[in-house]
């Protein structure tokens, strides 16, 4: 939160938007790698900067290195993609591990005394899981769909842009690309006023309304406690007006200087089935998620059978899915066990759907007014109860 | 997928009317306001008491 209060910061904001409106002559997302460069090393510091920068240009020979392979020989390509997919997962797990347990950080600078620092530097970076998704997403439509890649200078502007550090939100790799193709962002005062209107907004969630509620519960410095389902339906509200207050801050940031940002929440508390509301909340990741794993593995299941069993295959995907969701969020069994109860509500919901939509009186004016009235009712209480079950072990 | 693009443009939109914008500035002001009281320590002990 300190990041949204401080001067240096909305500074660097105003210089940033300044800057991109120079529009030398070079690509556009190269400028904004350099421009976002110069932000990363002011707030994070050089160790971190040039640890994003050591990724950067790894991935950057990495998947060069894949792209040329596989022109060649096929089977070698899929080697090289299993191989790099697993030090990705192996990475990220690492990674995972390091920030929820401290003792792993002090066993790798036992373990690598000289180079501890840039190893540490390196997970910290990568620490934004953020920029693990990205990677992954950036990765996937290089290979399989044959996007053009970017420079590692470049390449930094879109793993860790300076106003979606924080909390994400994950920009797919093809919006960002569309960077270089987009007109002169000039600025009117319709224009300016709607963005200034989006950051107030977005600061007045996170730093009124959701800090309001922390005080009021917590007190100046505590920390929430969740025993009760009275207690994760505030909890989840609290989380919504925080989390959904800084995304508008960092959509209405990406408006201002003209870069592409998702907007990240369409006001999930009104979503009618669970189902809705993961389409609703953190939208980027349910995106990223889609397009990535659900989609891709749910089309390889379905070649594979010919076809054949596909609702247990889109049950499958829902869950695997979901577990995913899980684990990113946190390594632990009740995150994982939440995982599994959600993907198992959005199967069962799936279910009803389809079985309903055969019925005509399903279709009827008055039901779905009924559906629109009592189904927010029912998302809250199912997701204050998944919260429940994460409260001791995330909190 | 939910939204056919995962990022929106403003500037697609229309300008804004001098009402609208007359509106949107008086709540620019209103929550600027309100964020700056949340920084003084009377404001957060008030709401710590219970309002």
């Amino acid at each position: 939160m300190e990041i949204l209060i401080s001067p240096t910061f909305w500074a660097l904001v105003v210089v940033v938007y300044l800057l991109l409106q120079l529009r030398p002559p070079i690509r556009t997302t190269l400028w904004f790698g350099l421009v976002n460069s110069g932000v990363l090393f002011l707030l994070l510091g050089a160790p971190v900067g040039l640890a994003l920068y050591g990724i950067a240009a790894s991935l950057w020979l990495g998947i060069r290195v894949a792209v040329r392979i596989r022109t060649r020989s096929g089977k070698w390509a899929t080697a090289v993609t299993a191989i790099g997919a697993t030090v990705l997962i192996g990475l990220f797990v690492v990674n995972k591990l390091s920030i929820q347990d401290t003792a792993f950080a002090e066993a790798v600078r036992q373990w690598a005394p000289g180079s501890g620092v840039w190893v540490l530097s390196s997970l910290l970076a990568l620490s934004f899981s953020y920029v693990a998704l990205r990677i992954a997403d950036m990765t996937r439509m290089v290979l399989a769909e044959g996007a053009p890649l970017l420079n590692p200078i470049a390449m930094v502007g879109y793993l860790a842009p300076f106003h979606m550090v924080i909390s994400g939100p994950i920009c797919p790799y093809k919006e960002h690309l569309t960077l270089d193709s987009r007109p002169a962002n000039w600025p009117t005062f319709s224009r300016l006023l709607r963005v200034t209107s989006i950051i107030t907004t977005g600061l007045f969630y996170k730093l009124v309304i959701a800090e309001s509620m922390r005080i009021y519960a917590t007190g100046l410095h505590g920390a929430f406690v969740v025993e009760s389902l009275l207690d994760a339906g505030y909890f989840l509200i609290y989380l919504y007006f925080d989390f959904a207050g800084y995304s508008k801050v960092a959509w209405g940031i990406g408006q201002m200087c003209g870069i592409p940002t998702p907007k990240n929440f369409y006001t999930p508390l009104c979503a009618a089935t669970v189902t809705d509301f993961w389409t609703r909340w953190h939208a980027s990741l349910g995106t990223f998620v889609r397009s990535n794993l659900f989609t891709p593995m749910q089309l390889a299941l379905l070649r594979r059978t010919r076809g054949q069993r596909q609702g247990a295959i889109g049950l499958c995907s829902l869950i695997v899915s979901f577990v995913f969701v899980a684990l990113w969020h946190h390594v632990g069994l009740s995150i994982l066990l939440w995982g599994l109860v959600m993907g198992l509500v959005m199967a069962v919901e799936k279910t009803i759907r389809d079985a309903l939509l055969r019925r005509p009186w399903a279709r009827h004016k008055a039901v779905q007014w009924g559906c629109r009235l009592v189904g927010p009712a029912y998302v809250f209480i199912v997701i204050s109860s998944g919260m429940l079950i994460i409260a001791k072990e995330m909190l | 997928m939910r939204h056919a693009l995962a990022t929106e443009d403003l500037s697609i939109k229309p300008r804004l009317s001098w009402w609208r914008g007359a509106l949107l500035f008086a709540l620019v002001v209103v929550k600027l306001t309100l964020i700056l009281a949340m920084r003084s320590r009377n404001v957060t002990e008030f709401i710590y008491a219970g309002f």
